[in-house]
């Protein structure tokens, strides 16, 4: 057990995460999850909330039992190797802020980080702007963490509160498998429980392949440390390369993987729930990296540190749940035929709520 | 042997311990330094960061909670 578990730990767990992430996203397409999106935290907590009604775009509402797996595998991981670390109290209500933001920024390019590289990887070329504009916010959230940037320490917290976010995945578990009916519309039952009948929402793996895949990459990830933004972050802040090896996997693994699934096709027009604005493209991205730079970490990180008991990670995910629900009531979010009306205005207002974030947020206590 | 520097990056989110360290053992050419952590994953990435800088890193887990990190040249 101890040298399985170093081998995740050592610079080879990123590398057989992202192979592992490269190989399954694209089958869980394969087994219906919608195109280049087999895993994208970003779009899936937004499904969530749809189908808990937080927004009413009824195209995408439904409990991806992905996000459940990602916790409740990090939760597992971490108390088997006794990382379970119940934690809170690092400006929470700024991560919540910077949770939403984070989301707001990536469903106007419409995907988070793994999803960019799963786009490029299926041949959608406009993941290419994402991605520039991912680095190009990690990039400026350095410049603020080399000015000593930081949302103060975290505090020791009591074992129910790591117990919450694996708890609160347990409960979507059970709402996506009940599928209850809590609403009434003319005195009949209606949602919530929402779950599309078409578009993206209705397109899903059978829920517990969804879930035994979400496990595995929670485990394998919180033991590896894998993180998307990270791995950009540690490259051009500490030329550590390590976890970016871990994403130059996931690319390579799903790109063989489409290629031999037939599910590569290069072009900018016409890719699954895409939008080819460059500008917005690039501009979303930056938003997202930035706010994600600023929490620590990408969305998929954020999960599995809420796994391992960081309360304050949880406050972000709440966050992007509720960022996702703005999004789509506020028409804030892109659709395949391009921006939302206010889309750039949002991506505008987050970059610069984001900038005020990194110039005031220093920890009293550093030493120095 | 004391340290020259102890630094505390107890409760610190990521990359702020391994950047804190980092800024230290750049002022030094040589010496002792003594970290105080509270994670596994903050003693892998100053580990790994100093090892990479030249130094020599012992890490010790103090209880549940605390690491002590020696990293010396």
């Amino acid at each position: 057990m101890t040298s399985l578990t170093r081998i995740f730990t050592s610079h080879w767990g990123p590398i057989i995460t992202g192979c592992l992430i490269g190989i399954l996203a694209p089958l869980l397409v394969y087994f219906g999850n919608p195109g280049n999106m087999g895993v994208c935290v970003a779009c899936f907590v937004r499904d969530i909330s749809g189908a808990l009604g937080f927004h009413r775009a009824n195209v995408v509402q439904y409990i991806r039992p992905e996000i459940v797996g990602f916790v409740i595998g990090s939760f597992l991981a971490a108390i088997a190797c006794r990382e379970f670390r119940p934690r809170c109290g690092s400006a929470p209500l700024v991560r919540f802020f910077l949770g939403m933001l984070s989301v707001m920024g990536a469903l106007v390019f419409l995907g988070c980080p793994w999803r960019a590289y799963l786009r490029l990887s299926g041949g959608d070329l406009n993941a290419i702007w994402g991605i520039l504009g991912l680095a190009a916010g990690i990039a400026i959230g350095i410049i603020f963490l080399r000015m000593g940037f930081s949302l103060g320490r975290n505090w020791p917290g009591p074992k129910a509160l790591g117990w919450t976010m694996p708890v609160l995945m347990l409960i979507l578990l059970a709402l996506v498998i009940v599928a209850p009916q809590f609403g009434l519309m003319d005195g009949k039952p209606a949602g919530p429980i929402f779950f599309s009948t078409n578009g993206p929402g209705s397109q899903h793996a059978p829920i517990f392949l969804s879930l035994g895949i979400g496990i595995l990459i929670g485990g394998l990830a919180q033991r590896s440390r894998f993180c998307t933004v990270g791995a950009i972050r540690d490259l051009i802040l500490l030329r550590d390369a390590h976890l970016f090896y871990g994403i130059l996997a996931l690319v390579i693994a799903a790109f063989l993987t489409n290629l031999s699934l037939g599910c590569f096709n290069p072009s900018f027009a016409n890719q699954p729930i895409a939008h080819t604005n460059a500008l917005w493209n690039f501009g979303g991205m930056l938003l997202a990296g930035l706010a994600f730079t600023l929490a620590g970490g990408c969305p998929g990180r954020q999960l599995f540190l809420a796994g391992e008991g960081d309360g304050d990670a949880g406050v972000f995910i709440l966050g992007m749940l509720v960022g996702a629900g703005i999004s789509h009531n506020y028409s804030l979010a892109s659709s395949p035929t391009g921006p939302g009306i206010y889309g750039p205005t949002i991506v505008v207002i987050g970059i610069v709520l984001c900038v005020l974030i990194g110039l005031t947020f220093r920890d009293p206590r550093q030493s120095n | 042997m004391g340290a020259n520097i102890v630094i505390d990056v107890q409760g610190l989110s990521c990359p702020q311990p391994v950047l804190q360290v980092s800024k230290e053992l750049k002022k030094l050419a040589t010496g002792i330094v003594e970290v105080l952590a509270d994670s596994e994953i903050a003693c892998e990435n100053i580990a790994r960061m100093a090892t990479h800088a030249g130094w020599k890193v012992e890490v010790t887990q103090q209880n549940k909670d605390t690491f002590k990190i020696l990293i010396q040249k």
